[in-house]
């Protein structure tokens, strides 16, 4: 599903050795955390399967396909493979739940009653009562909920989050980790990069600590610790 | 449907931007079809001209009228050449100058054999002058090369003139909608990020930026027709009344292909505006 093939990442402007010789493959149907310190290199990696940047070594293999040789027309139809959340949700202000999920799926081409499956992604995160509801209407940890079907409405097979607990209390970050994680019992690989001690501890999946850039520990029994 | 519910939303949106480009289009394109009529009026003389133009050519009693006539009537850029007899030239004179009727008659004839000839092209009137006088047996020579020098001198400086201010004026009409499609982008750069991240393709992405560009041009392109066809017809009426000898283009073909091409342009403007403007903003993020 993902693998890492001894990848190095440099930004040329600062010198930093954001990733160093990383190497490693997530299976389909996997849930793993990405842990670390700010600056570790988590959102490097994220940004290396969603080839918003290119490996300076290495390479990135995602849902079978080598990065480096996709061609870019074909970028789109990866993306659409794989979901994405934020800590900062990136819901569209001026549209609501609904309308936010609807443009998703129009912006991908799709057809046919867009609001009826937006509405079915709604009720999957137990938020079709607020289908209206702007998100300046919404909690936060609501508005992280409607993020998720947003990135869950195209049914990618592949949900990525970067710090989806980041801005949330520890009850709703409790929250959104039981749905992430019921999302992954019903067949999609996710992969979270937190640096939430206490969610890893508690929701006990397969660990990648990074530090410095580079995997200091891969652990399938789970944990924080760093 | 959708692109173009976010082109107008966008126009909408964005009021003093698209405002500010119509205006800068608007101007550039009048100023510009401005000119295209000037030339258009000025090439239409100058073929006047050219029909009306004669050169003409007096010969010495010692000369063979006939040999000249013949010589002449070879040379490429003549199309037509008259050879009128001393009676027949008095004869013209005194149907236009009455008056001399009576004192032409009590002495001989002084007028030569002339010769008129019509060019092909007004360009070449003073070389075929030249060569006129060179020719044996011909006196005198009457060109009318000045006036003809003059128009042409003035259709070359509008060519000149025209050139530049198609540059100048595409230009400046070009950054405004480059500029005006940069504000849209900038208004809606999270929803691009959605896309992006989403997995919308370009097209889609681009689509209501070209359409924004492509509308504010043909905008601009009928707020132009709409103030020049009227400014025209109120001008050419107004010349037309005063100038009675002046010719004025009235062809509506013509006018309608001056048209057609101002909106070409306009729809062109606005489309290759916001192409190098989504275009830049797609490459600058990644």
């Amino acid at each position: 599903m993902i693998e890492f093939r001894h990848v190095t990442k440099t930004y040329p402007r600062t010198h930093t050795h954001a990733l160093k010789n990383v190497d490693f493959t997530i299976q389909k149907g996997e849930f793993i955390y990405i842990v670390g310190h700010s600056g570790a290199g988590k959102s490097t990696l994220l940004s290396l399967i969603l080839r918003r940047v290119t490996p300076t070594e290495g390479s990135v293999h995602i849902l079978g396909q080598d990065l480096s040789r996709l061609r870019s027309y074909r970028l789109p139809l990866l993306r659409r493979r794989i979901g994405m959340v934020f800590q900062n949700h990136r819901l569209l202000p001026n549209m609501s739940a609904t309308e936010n999920l609807v443009f998703a799926l129009r912006a991908t081409g799709e057809r046919g009653n867009l609001e009826h499956r937006a509405l079915l992604a709604l009720r999957q995160v137990a938020l079709a009562h607020k289908r209206k509801a702007y998100p300046v209407e919404l909690s936060l940890g609501e508005q992280q909920r409607v993020a998720i079907a947003r990135a869950m409405v195209t049914n990618p097979p592949l949900l990525l989050c970067d710090e989806p607990t980041g801005n949330l209390d520890p009850d709703t970050s409790w929250e959104i980790l039981e749905l992430l994680n019921d999302i992954n019992i019903k067949g999609t690989t996710v992969a979270v990069a937190t640096h939430a001690k206490e969610l890893v501890d508690q929701l006990r999946r397969r660990t990648i600590v990074l530090r410095g850039g580079q995997v200091i520990r891969d652990d399938e029994t789970g944990g924080y610790s760093l | 449907m959708y692109a173009l519910r976010q082109a107008l939303r966008a126009i909408r949106k964005n009021w003093i931007a698209s405002i500010s480009t119509l205006t800068t289009m608007t101007l550039s394109l009048t100023i510009l079809a401005g000119f295209s009529l000037l030339s258009l009026n000025v090439n239409l003389n100058l073929g006047e001209l050219q029909n009306e133009l004669e050169l003409a050519a007096y010969l010495s009693r010692s000369a063979d009228p006939q040999a000249v006539l013949e010589t002449v009537s070879g040379w490429g850029e003549v199309v037509s050449a008259e050879l009128v007899s001393p009676d027949d030239a008095l004869e013209n004179l005194i149907t236009e100058l009455p008056y001399i009727e009576r004192p032409s008659a009590q002495v001989n004839n002084p007028l030569p054999y002339s010769l008129y000839l019509r060019l092909s092209d007004p360009s070449q009137t003073a070389r075929v002058g030249e060569a006129l006088r060179e020719l044996p047996g011909v006196d005198e020579v009457e060109d009318g090369g000045e006036a003809v020098e003059t128009f042409l001198a003035i259709n070359e400086a509008l060519r000149l003139i025209g050139s530049v201010l198609i540059v100048v004026l595409l230009s400046s009409a070009l950054f405004a909608i480059v500029n005006s499609i940069r504000a849209a982008i900038t208004a809606r750069r999270d929803e691009i990020e959605v896309m992006r991240l989403v997995g919308a393709t370009r097209g889609f992405i681009r689509s209501p930026f070209l359409i924004e560009g492509v509308f504010l041009g043909l905008l601009s392109a009928l707020l132009t027709l709409l103030l020049v066809v009227p400014g025209y017809s109120f001008i050419a009426l107004r010349l037309s009344q005063t100038l009675r000898f002046l010719p004025l283009e009235r062809d509506p073909l013509a006018l309608a292909q001056l048209s057609l091409l101002l909106v070409a342009l306009a729809l062109l403007v606005g489309l290759v505006g916001s192409a190098i403007s989504v275009s830049q903003y797609l490459q600058e993020d990644g």
